[in-house]
């Protein structure tokens, strides 16, 4: 494209700036929602992919009655004041079926120094877990330390590598790999630092409440159970609710059925959305086009008459397209990305679902397609215009409108 | 010879029967000539121009333009031709409208050389051809004006100094003077003269009979034959 065409291209998009910016507008809609579509595309199924290699437990036990999400204990780690009922776990590692089972503690608190909202505090027994030690392992190869705590993504540390609940502290042993959930503001400690936090803070007469009736023991909120091979859920299920009232139990199966729905339908909106725009983007560009030619015939006629091939009118046309398109694709671009990674936490908290942002490459990658994709949508849809303007018999359409 | 134009034929079909509005031309022209195409509307003046400026293809016969076959030419060097050899000014002066009257003289050349246009500003034109043009039609004051704010004869006048503005082998114009007035008609006339003087072939199509006193050679056009002044029924004009 040399530079006279460069000239009849801008100065032709800026003839009439509303047409042209309005399709630009409607281009930028849909470089957002594509943009947004592939970024949360990527997000949620790489948030699945990683809470499902973190979650070793096939069953977990929860208490009912409370206000606990049925996914969100283990997966979203959002935690309340709920507790399993006393010998709930020495009875659940006495059935059949069962080959491992663990307990955790949840403790939520606003008391801590690294975070302005609440955190989990996620309290594992070392001798018997099977689901946090592993996540552990991927960024600590030596034993945590006693008094060690390892937190999520998202907690912030202090200077020195501690991280302050109630008044002590405790120093941070490893951070790990994002997850994407409320899990990435959790901390995660072992029995005994667990018990360490509880009386800092009883000392400051925080008292956290239990429904057992010992105030000094403290309670599970969770267990999670690993099955034998050929285990019997049904039967499990039936034997721990015989035994114990307000107990829940739900499957991995289960678990992640609900998410992976919710994630589909998620995927699903957000890819309507981008049909739609997409639609109305093509239909719009193409009346648009097709009606600014017909007012343009003399002018094409002209370019013709004072030499231009019919391959250069096309490439006029079709390059004239271009530009709408790529203004409208980086305006889009521009907002969404200012949008999408200024709240980026806040939408991985409201999504209801694992939601991880992309690696750099991935979201280069994102990029890239809805650029490429974005910059050929309007040529693509004015090509059957392009041609019948470079087809344009000139005379003719000078005639037309002496006439 | 500029141009030598044999047996040529344009037939078009109107409510299903064919008529030729072009009719077995036999035309020829050469540097520093002024022809003169009488003829009324519709008797085939506008679109023989249409062939001998190839804009238009004819259905049958040949143009030689400077010893080139049209027929045996690319769309692109016919094209390139069109740009830089002929200079074409339609009956009706065409500008686009987001361009000056300047900026759209200087679009062949722009086009031409695949530039931006070179001259934005009357006060900016160093070409004292063109500007002398533009002085000699009346119109210099105008060229800094956007196109929708000229009449109709000053866009013509415009639309004749374009033509020129590559400073072409020929000029072929379709109905120069309409439009104007007696004054810029003739102002029109003594341009295009001058350009024959400087060695141009002009050919102009016209209902000015005024235009006869510059021709070289005058034709009349009836009913897409075109007839050597005196063979015509409008013989001895």
């Amino acid at each position: 494209m040399n530079k006279s065409d460069s000239n009849l291209i801008i100065e032709n998009y800026l003839r009439n700036p509303f047409r042209s910016f309005g399709l630009s507008l409607l281009i930028a809609m849909l470089a957002s929602s594509l943009l947004v579509g592939g970024l949360f595309s990527f997000s949620l199924s790489k948030g699945l992919n990683r809470l499902s290699s973190r979650l070793g437990a096939d069953v977990i036990v929860i208490p009912q009655g409370t206000e606990i999400n049925d996914q969100s204990v283990l997966l979203q780690g959002d935690s309340k004041y709920a507790y399993l009922p006393e010998g709930s776990l020495e009875f659940i590692r006495g059935l059949d079926g069962v080959e491992i089972a663990t307990p955790q503690y949840y403790l939520t608190t606003l008391s801590a120094s690294c975070c302005d909202q609440k955190v989990s505090v996620i309290g594992f027994d070392p001798a018997s877990d099977f689901v946090i030690q592993p996540w552990i392992r991927e960024v600590l190869t030596e034993k945590l330390p006693k008094g060690a705590i390892v937190v999520g993504s998202e907690i912030r540390i202090e200077e020195k590598g501690t991280v302050k609940f109630f008044d002590r502290e405790y120093p941070v042993a490893a951070t790990l790999e994002p997850i994407g959930n409320r899990l990435d503001q959790a901390v995660f400690v072992d029995v005994s630092t667990l018990e360490s936090i509880r009386e800092a803070a009883q000392e400051k007469g925080v008292v956290f409440l239990f429904r057992n009736e010992n105030p000094e023991l403290l309670t599970y909120s969770s267990i999670l159970i690993k099955l034998t091979p050929n285990a019997d859920l049904e039967r499990l299920s039936r034997e721990i609710h015989t035994r114990f009232d307000g107990v829940q139990i739900r499957s991995r199966k289960d678990m992640f059925s609900g998410l992976e729905k919710s994630a589909r339908i998620l995927q699903i909106v957000v890819w309507v959305i981008v049909a739609f725009f997409l639609i109305v983007a093509v239909a719009a560009i193409v009346i648009s086009f097709s009606l600014s030619t017909r007012e343009r015939r003399r002018e094409y006629a002209l370019l013709r008459i004072i030499g231009f091939t019919r391959k250069r009118l096309k490439k006029l046309v079709l390059a004239e397209s271009f530009l709408v398109s790529a203004v409208g694709t980086y305006i889009g671009l521009l907002f969404t990305s200012v949008a999408f990674f200024t709240f980026r936490i806040w939408i991985g908290e409201h999504v209801g679902v694992p939601f991880i942002i992309p690696a750099t490459v991935e979201i280069a990658g994102v990029y890239a397609v809805v650029i490429l994709l974005l910059h050929s949508v309007g040529p693509a849809a004015v090509y059957g215009v392009a041609n019948k303007v470079s087809q344009i018999d000139a005379y003719a359409a000078l005639r037309e409108v002496e006439h | 010879m500029i141009l030598n134009v044999s047996n040529l034929y344009k037939t078009y079909t109107r409510r299903g029967e064919e008529f030729n509005a072009v009719d077995n031309v036999e035309f020829f022209a050469w540097s520093g000539d002024f022809s003169v195409i009488y003829g009324e509307s519709g008797s085939g003046k506008s679109t023989l121009l249409s062939l001998l400026s190839g804009i238009n293809r004819p259905s049958q016969g040949s143009i030689i333009f400077n010893g080139i076959d049209f027929a045996n030419l690319t769309d692109a060097e016919l094209s390139a031709i069109r740009n830089d050899k002929i200079g074409y000014i339609p009956q009706d002066a065409v500008f686009l409208p987001q361009f000056t009257v300047l900026e759209n003289i200087f679009l062949p050349r722009a086009i031409r050389n695949g530039k931006k246009i070179e001259v934005r500003d009357i006060s900016e034109l160093t070409d004292i051809d063109i500007l002398s043009k533009l002085e000699t039609l009346g119109i210099a004051h105008l060229a800094n004006e956007m196109p929708a704010e000229l009449s109709g004869g000053e866009l013509k006048r415009a639309s004749i100094v374009r033509a020129m503005v590559n400073k072409p082998d020929i000029v072929i114009a379709d109905e120069p003077t309409s439009n104007l007035d007696e004054v810029n008609g003739k102002k029109v006339f003594d341009l295009l003269a001058e350009l024959v003087h400087s060695g141009t072939s002009v050919i102009v199509a016209t209902h000015d009979t005024r235009g006869f006193k510059y021709g070289d050679r005058i034709y009349t056009m009836l009913k897409g034959k075109l007839l050597p002044s005196g063979e015509s029924d409008y013989g001895g004009l």
